[in-house]
C-alpha cells in the first residue's frame, strides 16, 4: 500500500511538470503582450517596458520558466500584477474557503442523493421513484446560478435568514456563522450534484441487485435490508466513489459561477477576477493548485477504491 | 409411505417480454422425499431454473400465475416474505450454477459462510460463527480453511468457490438442497468431486436433493428419481432405472439417444429433430408434437394436452409417469427406431 502510494506520487511528477509548463504559458496565450494588457490601452511604450522589466518579461523564456517554477516550489508565486500583494497570501486564504464550500456541498449532495438513489433502485416502479426522477431532471437542467439567485431572493432578500453575500467563516472558529454563510452556495451546488450522484447510485445499485451474489445472499436467508446494504450497496459504491471523488476534485478548484453569484471568497472567484483583470500570477497559482488538488484527490479515490474492492491489487 | 419433504404442485410462471407473454413454467408438479436425490433434466430453456427460483421466491422478474409449493405443511408461495426468508438458507438451501459469480466479490469467503450461520442464529457470537465456518470449509474440502477464511472469492478457483457455496448450503442442516447445475461451470476434473460432496451432504443431513442437470451420466450415477421437463412442463417422472431401461415419453427417448453409450454399437448421436418449443405460442395440444416421431400427426396430439399418467403396473415401466397420449407405444416405437439407426 505504502509503496503503491509512493509510486503514484512519482507518476505525478511528469504530469505536474507538463501542467506547470502549460500553466506558466497562460501568460503567452493572452493575445498581445501581457505587459501591454496590464498597462492599459493608452500606455506609452515606456510604461509597458517598465512593467516588463518589473515582471521579468524581458528575459529569455526558459529563464522565466525556471525562475517561476523555482519560486513555485517554495510556494512563492510572486505578487499580484494588480495590487502587488503576494499571491500565496491570497491563495492560502482562498483554499480553505473553497475546501469548506466543497465539503459542505458534497455532504448536502450525498445526503440528498443517497436515499433517492436507493429508493429509485429498490422500488423502480413506485410513485416515489417518479418524483425522484423528476427532481433529478430539474436538478440537472436548472443552471446553478439560477438556483442561487432564487435562494438569495427567497432566503436572504425577502426573509433575511441568510446573508446575501457569503463570507468565509471557518467552521472551526464559528460553526453557526460558517453554516449561515456557506449553506446557500453549498445548497446550490449540492442540489446540482445530488441529481448526478443519485443517478449513479441508482444505476450501480440496480446493477448490483441483479447480480448472482445478491441471489445467493437471499437464498441464504439474509433479510432484504441487509441484502441491499451489506451485499449490493458495497458493490454499488465502487462506481459512485469515482464520481464523488472527481466532483470533489472539481470543486476544490473553485466553483466559479456559484462563488461569483454569492460573492463567496473562494478560489473560483479568485480565478474569475484574476482573468478579468489579467492578473496572471494569480491565475497561474490558482490553476496549478487546482491541478495538484485534482491529482491528489484522484490518488485518494484510487486508494479508497482498492480498499473497497479487494480485486484491485495495489502491489 | 414417505411423505415428500418438498412438493411443487401445478406451478405456472409467466414473463412479459416485448414479444408477448411467455409461459416459462406451465403447470409443473414434482416432489422430493427426504434423503432422496431427484434429478431434473431437460434441454436449455425448459424451465428447470425458473421452477425452483419461483418455488423459493427468488425470481426477480416474472409472475407466478398458479401453484402451491408445500414444505412442512406451509405453502411457500403464500408465506410472507420475512417468514420465507427465515426458511431459506436454513431448511431450504440452494447451490447455483456459476460459483464464481455466486459469491460476493468484496466480502471474504469466511464472512460469507459465517453470515449464513449468523442470520439464522442470533445467539451465535462472531467468534463462534468463525469457528463453525472454518469447520464447514474443512468439511467441504477447502485446504487450510483458517487461512482461506480471510481470502476473497477471486483468490479461489471455480471448484473451490463451489465448495464454499456447498458449505453455505449445508451450514444449517437443511431439509432440502436444490442444486441448479452445480457442476456445469467447473472443470471436468472436479465435477465428480463436487457431486460426491453433494452426496455426502445428503447422507449427513438426510436432506432431499433436487439436482438440476444436463448430464444424463450424472443422473445415472446419483439420482434416485428423475423428472424430465420440456417446454415448461414435466413430461415424465420415473425411478432412475426406468428412465434408462424403459423411457415412456418420446422426448425422454430423444434425450437418451443424444447420450453416447459405451455399451452400444450406435456410433452417431441422434439429436432430437426440430428446435425447442416456442414458449410464446401455446398450442392446445402437446408441446413436443412438432418434433415427435411417435405422434405421426395423430389429431389428439395437436388438440389435447396429455397429462401425466402412470404406466401399467405390470409393465417394465411400472412406477413411471409420462405425459403422452401414446406412452404405451413408446417402448415398441423406440425399439423400431433403434433398428433403423443401427449402422448398416
Ligand atoms: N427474466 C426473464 N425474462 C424473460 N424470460 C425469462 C426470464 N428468465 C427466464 N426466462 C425464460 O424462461 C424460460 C425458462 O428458463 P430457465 O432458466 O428456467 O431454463 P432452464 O431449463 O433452467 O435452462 P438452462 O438449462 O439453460 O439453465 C426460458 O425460455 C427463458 O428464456
Ligand atoms: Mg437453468
Amino acid at each position: 500500500m505504502g509503496s503503491y502510494v509512493i509510486r503514484r506520487f512519482l507518476q505525478f511528477i511528469p504530469v505536474v511538470i507538463l501542467a506547470s509548463i502549460a500553466v506558466w504559458a497562460i501568460v503567452y496565450a493572452v493575445p498581445g503582450s501581457p505587459a501591454a494588457a496590464l498597462a492599459g490601452e493608452n500606455a506609452t511604450p515606456e510604461t509597458v517596458a517598465a512593467i516588463e522589466e518589473r515582471l521579468g518579461l524581458n528575459r529569455p523564456v526558459i529563464v522565466q520558466y525556471f525562475t517561476w517554477i523555482g519560486q513555485a516550489i517554495h510556494l512563492d508565486f510572486g505578487n499580484s500584477a494588480i495590487n502587488g500583494q503576494p499571491v500565496m497570501e491570497q491563495l492560502s486564504s482562498r483554499i480553505p474557503a473553497s475546501l469548506q464550500l466543497a465539503l459542505f456541498a458534497m455532504v448536502i449532495g450525498l445526503v440528498l442523493a443517497f436515499p433517492m438513489g436507493v429508493v429509485a433502485a429498490v422500488k423502480p416502479r413506485s410513485i416515489a421513484t417518479k418524483v425522484i426522477n423528476l427532481y433529478q431532471a430539474v436538478a440537472l437542467a436548472v443552471p446553478t446560478f439560477w438556483v442561487g439567485i432564487l435562494l438569495i431572493i427567497g432566503l436572504s432578500v425577502k426573509n433575511q435568514v441568510f446573508p446575501a453575500i457569503s463570507n468565509y467563516v471557518s467552521i472551526w472558529s464559528d460553526p453557526i456563522g460558517a453554516i449561515r454563510n456557506t449553506l446557500l452556495p453549498a445548497l446550490c451546488l449540492g442540489i446540482y450534484i445530488s441529481g448526478i450522484i443519485a443517478r449513479f447510485i441508482t444505476a450501480s445499485l440496480r446493477d448490483a441487485l441483479g447480480q448472482d451474489y445478491v441471489r445467493t445472499a437471499r437464498a441464504k436467508g439474509v433479510p432484504e435490508g441487509a441484502v441491499i446494504s451489506r451485499h449490493a450497496m458495497r458493490n454499488a459504491m465502487l462506481p459512485t466513489v469515482t464520481i464523488v471523488g472527481l466532483m470533489i476534485g472539481e470543486f476544490l478548484g473553485g466553483t466559479v459561477v456559484t462563488e461569483v453569484v454569492f460573492s463567496y471568497p473562494g478560489l473560483g472567484r479568485m480565478i474569475y477576477s484574476g482573468i478579468t483583470a489579467r492578473d496572471y500570477p494569480i491565475i497561474q497559482a490558482a490553476v496549478l493548485f487546482t491541478i495538484l488538488a485534482f491529482l491528489v484527490i484522484n490518488l485518494l479515490v484510487d486508494v479508497l477504491y482498492a480498499f473497497l474492492d479487494p480485486r484491485v491489487r495495489l502491489s | 409411505m414417505v411423505t415428500p419433504v418438498l412438493q411443487i404442485e401445478d406451478l405456472a410462471v409467466e414473463f412479459t417480454t416485448p414479444e408477448g407473454v411467455l409461459r416459462a413454467v406451465d403447470g409443473v408438479s414434482y416432489s422430493v422425499d427426504a434423503g432422496e436425490t431427484l434429478a431434473v433434466v431437460g434441454e436449455t430453456g425448459s424451465g428447470k431454473s425458473v421452477t425452483v427460483l419461483a418455488a423459493l421466491g427468488l425470481l426477480d422478474a416474472g409472475r407466478i400465475v398458479s401453484g402451491r409449493v408445500m414444505f412442512d405443511g406451509l405453502d411457500l408461495l403464500r408465506l410472507p416474505d420475512k417468514k420465507l426468508r427465515r426458511l431459506l438458507g436454513s431448511n431450504l438451501t440452494m447451490v447455483f450454477q456459476n460459483p464464481m459469480s455466486a459469491l460476493n466479490p468484496v466480502m471474504t469467503v469466511g464472512r460469507q459462510v459465517a453470515e449464513t450461520l449468523v442470520v439464522h442464529d442470533r445467539k451465535l457470537t462472531n467468534k463462534g460463527a468463525r469457528g463453525r465456518a472454518i469447520e464447514l470449509l474443512a468439511l467441504v474440502g477447502v485446504p487450510q480453511p483458517d487461512v482461506r477464511f480471510n481470502q476473497y472469492p477471486h483468490e479461489f478457483s471455480g471448484g473451490m468457490c463451489q465448495r464454499v457455496v456447498i458449505a453455505m448450503a449445508i451450514a444449517n442442516n437443511p431439509r432440502v438442497i436444490i442444486a441448479d447445475e452445480p457442476t456445469t461451470a467447473v472443470d471436468v476434473t472436479v465435477q465428480a468431486q463436487l457431486l460426491d460432496l453433494l452426496q455426502v451432504a445428503r447422507e449427513e443431513t438426510g436432506a432431499g436433493v433436487v439436482l438440476i442437470t444436463h448430464d444424463l451420466g450424472v443422473v445415472a450415477e446419483v439420482a434416485d428419481r428423475v423428472a424430465v421437463m420440456y417446454a415448461g412442463r414435466v413430461v415424465e417422472t420415473a425411478p432412475v432405472r426406468n428412465i434408462f431401461r424403459a423411457p415412456q415419453h418420446p422426448y425422454t427417448v430423444g434425450l437418451l439417444s443424444c447420450l453416447p453409450r459405451l455399451d452400444s454399437t450406435v456410433e452417431e448421436l441422434v439429436p432430437i429433430p426440430g428446435s425447442p418449443a416456442n414458449l410464446l405460442i401455446r398450442s392446445p395440444g402437446c408441446a413436443f408434437q412438432p418434433r415427435c416421431g411417435l405422434s405421426a400427426d395423430r389429431d389428439i396430439c395437436t388438440s389435447d394436452r396429455p397429462e401425466l399418467a402412470a404406466a401399467a403396473a405390470d409393465s417394465a415401466a411400472a412406477g413411471s409417469w409420462a405425459a403422452c397420449h401414446f406412452a404405451d407405444e413408446t417402448t415398441a416405437w423406440s425399439a423400431r427406431e433403434h433398428l433403423v439407426r443401427e449402422p448398416s
